[in-house]
């Protein structure tokens, strides 16, 4: 079931035009977010003496801020992807179907979400070609990078399934995206309150409950259990709320 | 009948404002049963109950004796449900898998044939005639081989050759399957249903073979007199009989008379009338339409 719902879905929204176009749109903001990183990175090793060139960190000039540029657009183009996942299936009443052919509360969510993400990594998949552009580089160490590539797609997944509980409250789809925008805001706002907070105890629970604090430990290869930990109780919990409100459709 | 589908004394209500009371009907095996009613009358409702769209407050729906699996219902329901984003063949394998038939290619190419969808079948959804669409929703609802189909208002704004056409194969749904089938279009009704219920008001009203409608049709009646000479005697006479239930004087000579019988009236009147010194110049029966009867039972409610 979740295999027919999800290659349903990925056929849909690869005929769609406006897929392209985000796709374009994204790309063009990443090529230029690494090409001006580049540039800076470039100009700023010219301007060294040659003897101390090599000390100058490329992974963190670089390849990290570009990391964190993903993860600042996604605060856009999650909403705009997950927006009409259930949403326009209400309005079009197509979720008829689901109730009528006896697909599990579950399994619709699970096709919804792997659907998502499988969305989502073909946008990520553009700023992939980067690596090869910077074949003649070395790093000293790459270990850091498949870290932050995790916590990159776990931020992914997590901000796409606070749009699929946004998506499952509206009909509209536009009101849907608004909503997860929101949503996603709110999850970013998290880290800046307990930044605020003067209380240290309030402020080490708003840091744990913030997913950018988790997002940026494993970007900075600090990848942890309790990272790990939280991204999975994060997810489950909010499928877990979009399960309930699918129950009571 | 074995797998008759029984609605026994179903009832529902949205913000405590009741939508239907106590509705019970049985739509025999083989047949097509038609929920006939005004709009607002409860149709999309029962249609949504029986499906399982809405829950059930109270009472039961059964096939036969046993609770009914949604995969043995197949249904349109208002507007047909479709995805315009995928092709005629792909929306239908795409529902095919869906409801785990056996052979998803054979089962929808074999209903593409039947409901006629060849020329559409590579055409995306959204790019299909109203005629075409509603098709494709009757193919989906029939497309895992359903006991029960459902259709709610199948020929909504089709123009007439789409209408037949329609008609036509739902006529043909008949052969594999129940149908039950709402509208408020009396006449495309009384072509293709076999039995009736009337809803009004969330009540049915009354409910049994079309021939029921056909009694009704054909026993009241109006009757219009013209003639010459005094009418004294001849007006004394008309009331004396059981069979007038309303007499009026349209004009001088000229009478309107609601008649309820099976019997042609006209011959006694004809008799007795040289009996009385009228000279008749014209006796002609007014029958009722469909939708005067329709509107008529659905008044008294």
């Amino acid at each position: 079931m979740i295999k027919i719902i999800l290659l349903k879905d990925l056929r849909i929204f690869f005929r769609n035009p406006l897929t392209y176009v985000m796709l374009g749109l994204f790309s063009l903001i990443m090529g230029w977010v690494f090409f001006s990183q580049l540039s800076q990175f470039m100009g700023g090793i010219q301007a060294m003496p040659i003897q101390s060139r090599n000390q100058y960190d490329f992974a963190n000039a670089v390849i990290l801020r570009i990391f964190g540029h993903i993860n600042f657009l996604f605060l856009f183009f999650t909403p705009l992807l997950s927006m009409g996942a259930i949403s326009d299936e209400v309005r079009a009443r197509s979720i008829l179907y689901y109730f009528s052919s006896n697909v599990s509360n579950w399994e619709l969510v699970l096709a919804k979400i792997i659907g998502l993400f499988a969305k989502g990594l073909s946008f990520v998949a553009t700023v992939f070609i980067y690596p090869i552009l910077l074949g003649n580089i070395q790093l000293t160490d790459n270990s850091f990078i498949i870290s932050a590539v995790f916590g990159l797609l776990f931020n992914m997944v997590g901000f796409l399934s606070l749009g699929l509980l946004a998506s499952c409250l509206t009909k509209s789809q536009i009101f849907s995206g608004i909503l997860s925008f929101f949503f996603v805001f709110g999850s970013w706002m998290v880290s800046m309150f307990a930044d605020l907070s003067q209380n240290d105890l309030v402020s080490r629970i708003l840091q744990f409950l913030a997913i950018n604090t988790h997002f940026e430990n494993m970007v900075k290869g600090n990848i942890g259990l309790s990272d790990i930990f939280f991204y999975l109780s994060f997810i489950y919990l909010v499928l877990l709320l979009v399960h309930k409100k699918l129950e009571l459709k | 009948m074995k797998d008759d589908l029984i609605v026994d004394n179903i009832t529902c209500s949205f913000g405590g404002r009741s939508i239907l009371k106590d509705v019970s009907f049985t739509v025999k095996e083989g047949t097509v049963h038609g929920l006939l009613g005004p709009n607002g009358a409860g149709k999309s409702t029962t249609f949504k109950l029986i499906a399982n769209v809405y829950p059930l407050e109270a009472g039961n729906i059964k096939l036969g004796k046993k609770n009914i699996d949604s995969l043995q219902m197949g249904f349109t329901i208002e507007d047909p449900i479709l995805i315009d984003e995928l092709t005629t063949f792909e929306f239908l394998y795409y529902l095919a898998e869906l409801r785990k038939c056996k052979d998803p290619q054979k089962v929808v190419q074999d209903t593409i044939k039947k409901c006629d969808l060849e020329k559409v079948q590579n055409k995306l959804v959204n790019h299909l005639s109203t005629g075409f669409k509603q098709r494709v929703s009757i193919a989906q609802a029939i497309l895992h081989n359903p006991k029960i189909v459902l259709l709610d208002e199948p020929t909504n704004g089709l123009d007439p050759q789409a209408k037949i056409d329609i008609r036509n194969l739902i006529l043909q749904l008949k052969k594999d399957h129940t149908v039950l089938i709402s509208s408020h279009l009396l006449l495309e009704m009384g072509k293709i249903c076999d039995d009736i219920t009337i809803l009004s008001n969330g009540s049915v009203i009354t409910s049994g073979p079309i021939s029921l409608l056909d009694e009704k049709l054909h026993s009241v009646k109006r009757l219009f007199l013209e003639f010459e000479g005094s009418d004294e005697g001849f007006i004394d006479f008309l009331q004396s009989h059981s069979w007038l239930k309303e007499l009026k004087r349209i004009d001088n000579g000229k009478l309107s008379l609601l008649i309820d019988s099976f019997l042609d009236v006209r011959h006694d009147i004809i008799k007795h009338s040289f009996q009385y010194n009228i000279k008749l110049s014209e006796i002609y029966y007014q029958h009722k339409s469909l939708e005067d009867v329709f509107l008529e039972v659905t008044d008294k409610s």
